[in-house]
């Protein structure tokens, strides 16, 4: 699709580039024609000017002609004004010439008024020549009658005659008759009509000729030579000009073209740098998917869709240690920075490992995980304490604050990898070892699954009714005989045998179904207590103690119980998971209105404490099994339970011994002034119910 | 000896110019649009042109393109202040009117006859709504432009069908032709036109018109005229005082009286007057018997667009 309406994209611009190609195209032919015909113009216009220059110099020579000849056809002066009249008419109407060369049209328009006065001169110029012609072919014409004039007249007459001759022929002088001479002829004879006659003529020339030698130079001198002149200079300059314009008109539209072009190749390209930028986009996106947004490595997404593509690999699975206290001291944001430090630090480390597809994955807030193809636990063994010891090396700092990073190592090489992995990390935990193997010894008793499955179990167990108290004696040390008895829980498998609460209780501590089963182990025990009228010790938890359901539950038992109460003795274990005493002490009061009785369990092991112990006012100390395990050979155990028991004598409580498995430690024991005995040397619990 | 050989060189130079160069005989005109002088020809015949309906184009054009009186009758036979000019021969007139003050024909239509007072006194309008309702002309400008009838045609038919208006074939011009001899009288009478210089200015095809000059070019002529019409009446130039287009002296015999004043009635009277103050010479009877001879054989055929019905009109 994307490809397909780049395509069409491209096209569109192809079809652009062609229509335009051919707009230029049309242009640049239209531009010839327009050249061609702006040429045309041009010669036509020089032609009408050479027209108007050879017209000029016609008409300079017809009035040569005119002068020259005695007598003369007007009509060709005439005819001549006449065509020029014709010519300026075609310059007049020549559109052409007025679109292409303004100046020079207008130029040559202003010449009319030259050719006016050109022409007014000549028409006085005729006048004065019209009346010389005639003068001088009458005077010439009396040159037939020479011989009736005297000798002086007829030199005088002749020499008149002469001198206005060459005056009229020779263009450029100024020639006349002397005063002297033309007042010669003024005074000759004034009476008779011949002289008279001549003198006439004579004066008519004499005052015609300067004037008529003016005309002519005036005529010649024209600026009308020089207005051509400078009318060809302006066609000149106006054609080149607008030629240059046009060329340059040209030459933009070329270059706009050309523009316009590399636009459309550059569009092409961008269309194509687009479709590889989405591209991009898209694989970024994919990237985003598979990477870790403040590390910007793998995550776990990545981290499960390339392990299924990777044989024969193993997977390191790092855990900062107590990341959380790490962002407790320096917040968040430095969290977070250590957290990106330690992701650059753990790329270095990994890229010096030169180990085929070894890849570097962050999968949750505080856990990274490394794959590599290697199965050899020695060897992976090794990189995970360099791994380790190079962080360690690390310095991690903060707001100049150094800050201890730790971290411990999971390694699987069994599928499923990651979960291998995250079960050596929480073995990691409880074993405080840096680096774990995922084993399948404990992945009977710590998977995950397996765990789900049992708390399924649980859940059906309890709906089954197969959540039941399985019961073992308290004997009299004295007598050996059971006094009482602890309600220890059991869950009854589908094939009807018991499950020891390790399996499954600390696991529905977690779940909801812890309640329940306390509440079922007080309750049976309860009907136990009224069958067989004996004391029953019962456990009971700190979580038990917490929840005020349980609570209620126990209260209203006793309640109804109110009778066989004090045959009820509830065993506490005291731990470090107690946090407020307020509510066992409350506890306490409740269960010692009902004359039960209490009992510390495992007091001996680690977390005792004498000042809560004493608060809590026990009836019964059980001493802690691991100590009277091997009292019969470790003598330390052995002191530590003699002052117990002093302690407890010395306070009026009474002593339970667990762990009795052999009669060296019964005998011990009872020599030892111990109470109550328990253990498998008298019986196991028993379903007794 | 020097003064022989100049007068010799003078001769050579006259002899060197005979009449063949001075003058040219009118040529036909080439082919025009009969319809449309048919128009004109109709147009110059009309009456309605004038603002009474009383005279014509050809009311003072009915003799040789002139009439005979020394000045023509216009409208309410108003008296002109000029001698009516001939309208033959027009194409080759440097200009029109006495004074020349019209280069065209068309300048000259609109410039005098049709609206001046003293001539047809009308105006355009009403010469405008005369042909539009009128249904011969409705046809024949229909026929000349394919239009109905307008001023601006009406000019332009009668200056195409004045154009066609040439007295063609007159002896002097079929013996420039060299078709026919002059004869002695003639022929001397054509020397003297030359060599009194009379040539000076009537030259060319019209044996003058082409030119302007002065009425008394060598000897000054006293006027005796109120109003002179001459080409200072309107270019205000001191020089153009008496200066008059020089008339074509074609069919100079049948259009008396002359001058722009009218003012002689005969030919050989006006040679003589000519002769004396334009050219400076007494001519004596015989030579202007002679001169006249000549002039007389400048008399061509009426114009055949012309002839149609003038007959009566003929002197």
């Amino acid at each position: 699709m994307q490809k397909a309406s780049s395509m069409k994209r491209i096209d569109y611009k192809i079809l652009l580039v062609i229509s335009l190609s051919i707009f230029v195209l049309y242009f640049a032919s239209n531009f010839k024609l327009k050249l061609d015909k702006f040429n045309n113009s041009y010669y036509k216009t020089t032609n009408l000017l050479n027209d108007i220059r050879y017209d000029w110099h016609t008409h300079q020579d017809i009035l040569k002609e005119s002068i020259i000849f005695l007598h003369f056809n007007n009509d060709k002066i005439s005819n001549h004004f006449k065509n020029h009249k014709k010519l300026f008419n075609e310059i007049e109407n020549n559109r052409e010439m007025k679109q292409n060369f303004p100046k020079v049209y207008k130029s040559i328009l202003e010449l009319k008024t030259t050719q006016k006065i050109i022409k007014d001169e000549t028409y006085y110029f005729m006048i004065q020549n019209a009346k010389i012609k005639n003068s001088i072919s009458n005077l010439q014409k009396q040159l037939n009658h020479i011989d009736g004039y005297n000798q002086e007249y007829r030199m005088q007459f002749i020499e008149a005659i002469k001198i206005f001759i060459d005056a009229k022929n020779n263009f450029n002088e100024h020639q006349n008759l002397t005063q002297i001479q033309f007042d010669y002829f003024k005074n000759y004879d004034t009476d008779n009509i011949k002289y008279k006659l001549n003198f006439n003529h004579i004066k008519t020339l004499f005052y015609s000729m300067p004037n008529f030698k003016e005309l002519y130079n005036s005529i010649n001198q024209s600026k009308l030579t020089s207005q051509i002149d400078n009318i060809f200079i302006t066609l000149n300059n106006e054609a080149s000009i607008a030629k240059t314009k046009m060329k340059n008109q040209f030459l933009i539209i070329i270059l706009i073209y050309c523009l316009f072009l590399i636009f459309i190749v550059f569009l092409i390209q961008k269309v194509k740098s687009d479709a590889k930028i989405l591209l991009n986009l898209e694989k970024e996106k994919q990237n985003s998917l598979r990477r870790d947004f403040l590390t910007n490595l793998l995550n776990r997404n990545a981290l499960i869709e390339d392990k299924k593509h990777i044989e024969n690999c193993s997977i390191l699975l790092l855990d900062i240690t107590e990341f959380n206290q790490i962002n407790s001291i320096i917040g968040y944001e430095g969290g977070d920075y250590i957290l990106q430090k330690l992701a650059l630090v753990l790329k270095d480390i990994v890229q010096n490992l030169n180990i085929q597809h070894t890849n570097i994955y962050k999968i949750g807030v505080d856990q990274f995980a490394i794959i590599l193809q290697e199965q050899n636990h020695t060897k992976l063994q090794n990189i995970s304490l360099d791994i380790i010891q190079q962080i360690e090396n690390t310095h991690f700092e903060y707001d100049n604050l150094e800050i201890p990073v730790y971290i411990q190592i999971g390694i699987s090489s069994s599928k499923p990898l990651l979960k291998g992995a995250e079960t050596a990390i929480l073995q990691t935990k409880k074993t405080f070892e840096k680096v774990t193997f995922f084993s399948d010894d404990f992945d009977d008793k710590a998977n995950a699954i397996k765990n789900l499955s049992m708390l399924k179990k649980v859940k059906l167990a309890i709906k089954e009714n197969r959540i039941r108290p399985f019961f073992q004696p308290i004997v009299d040390l004295k007598t050996k005989q059971p006094i009482k008895y602890e309600a220890l829980v059991r869950l009854i498998d589908n094939n009807g045998k018991a499950i020891v609460p390790y399996f499954f209780l600390e696991l529905s501590k977690k779940s909801k179904l812890y309640p329940e089963i306390t509440k079922i182990v007080i309750e049976k025990s309860i009907e136990f207590i009224k069958k067989q009228n004996i004391s029953v010790s019962i456990n009971i938890s700190y979580q038990d103690i917490n929840d005020t359901s349980t609570v209620s539950f126990i209260t209203k038992k006793l309640e109804e119980n109110i009778n066989i109460a004090h045959l009820i003795t509830f065993e506490l274990l005291e731990s470090d998971e107690i946090q407020n005493y307020n509510e066992i002490f409350s506890f306490i009061d409740m269960i010692k209105r009902y004359k039960c009785k209490l009992a510390i369990d495992d007091f001996g092991s680690g977390y005792s404490n004498f000042t809560h112990l004493f608060n809590m006012k026990p009836d019964i100390l059980k001493l802690d099994g691991s100590l009277i395990k091997d009292i019969h050979t470790n003598d330390k155990s052995k002191n530590i339970v003699e002052a117990m028991v002093l302690l407890a004598k010395k306070s009026n409580m009474q002593t339970v011994a667990e762990f009795i498995d052999n009669d060296k430690v019964d005998a011990l024991v009872s020599k030892i002034g111990i109470d109550l005995g328990q253990g498998y040397y008298y019986s196991p619990p028993k379903d007794l119910l | 000896m020097k003064n022989n050989f100049f007068i010799v060189f003078i001769f050579l130079l006259i002899s060197n110019i005979n009449a063949s160069e001075l003058f040219k005989p009118l040529e036909k005109n080439k082919a025009y649009d009969k319809k449309i002088i048919n128009l004109g020809r109709e147009l110059f015949f009309d009456t309605m042109l004038s603002k009474n309906n009383d005279i014509s184009c050809n009311s003072c054009h009915n003799k040789y393109g002139a009439d005979n009186v020394q000045y023509s009758k216009g409208d309410k036979k108003l008296v002109g202040m000029i001698n009516t000019p001939s309208l033959f021969n027009l194409n080759h007139n440097i200009a029109y009117f006495w004074n020349g003050r019209s280069e065209t024909l068309k300048e000259q239509l609109l410039d005098g006859p049709i609206f001046n007072k003293h001539e047809m006194a009308n105006d355009k309008h009403t010469i405008e709504e005369r042909l539009k309702n009128s249904k011969k002309y409705h046809n024949l400008f229909k026929e000349a432009y394919n239009e109905s009838p307008s001023f601006e045609k009406l000019v332009d038919a009668l200056v195409e069908y004045e154009k066609t208006l040439l007295t063609l074939d007159s002896k002097f011009d079929r013996f420039l032709r060299e078709e026919v001899q002059l004869n002695e009288a003639e022929k001397k009478g054509m020397n003297l036109f030359i060599s009194y210089g009379c040539v000076s200015c009537h030259n060319g095809i019209n044996i003058g018109g082409n030119s302007y000059q002065k009425f008394g070019a060598v000897i000054n002529y006293e006027d005796n005229q109120e109003v002179w019409i001459d080409r200072f009446s309107f270019t205000k130039n001191e020089q153009d005082k008496n200066i008059f287009r020089v008339p074509s002296l074609r069919n100079i015999a049948k259009t008396a009286p002359y001058f722009h004043d009218g003012s002689v009635s005969t030919l050989k009277e006006a040679i003589y007057t000519m002769g004396y103050y334009n050219t400076g010479a007494i001519l004596n009877d015989n030579e202007i018997l002679e001169i006249e001879s000549f002039l007389k054989t400048l008399t061509g055929d009426l114009p055949e667009t012309y002839a149609k019905g003038i007959i009566d009109e003929k002197d």
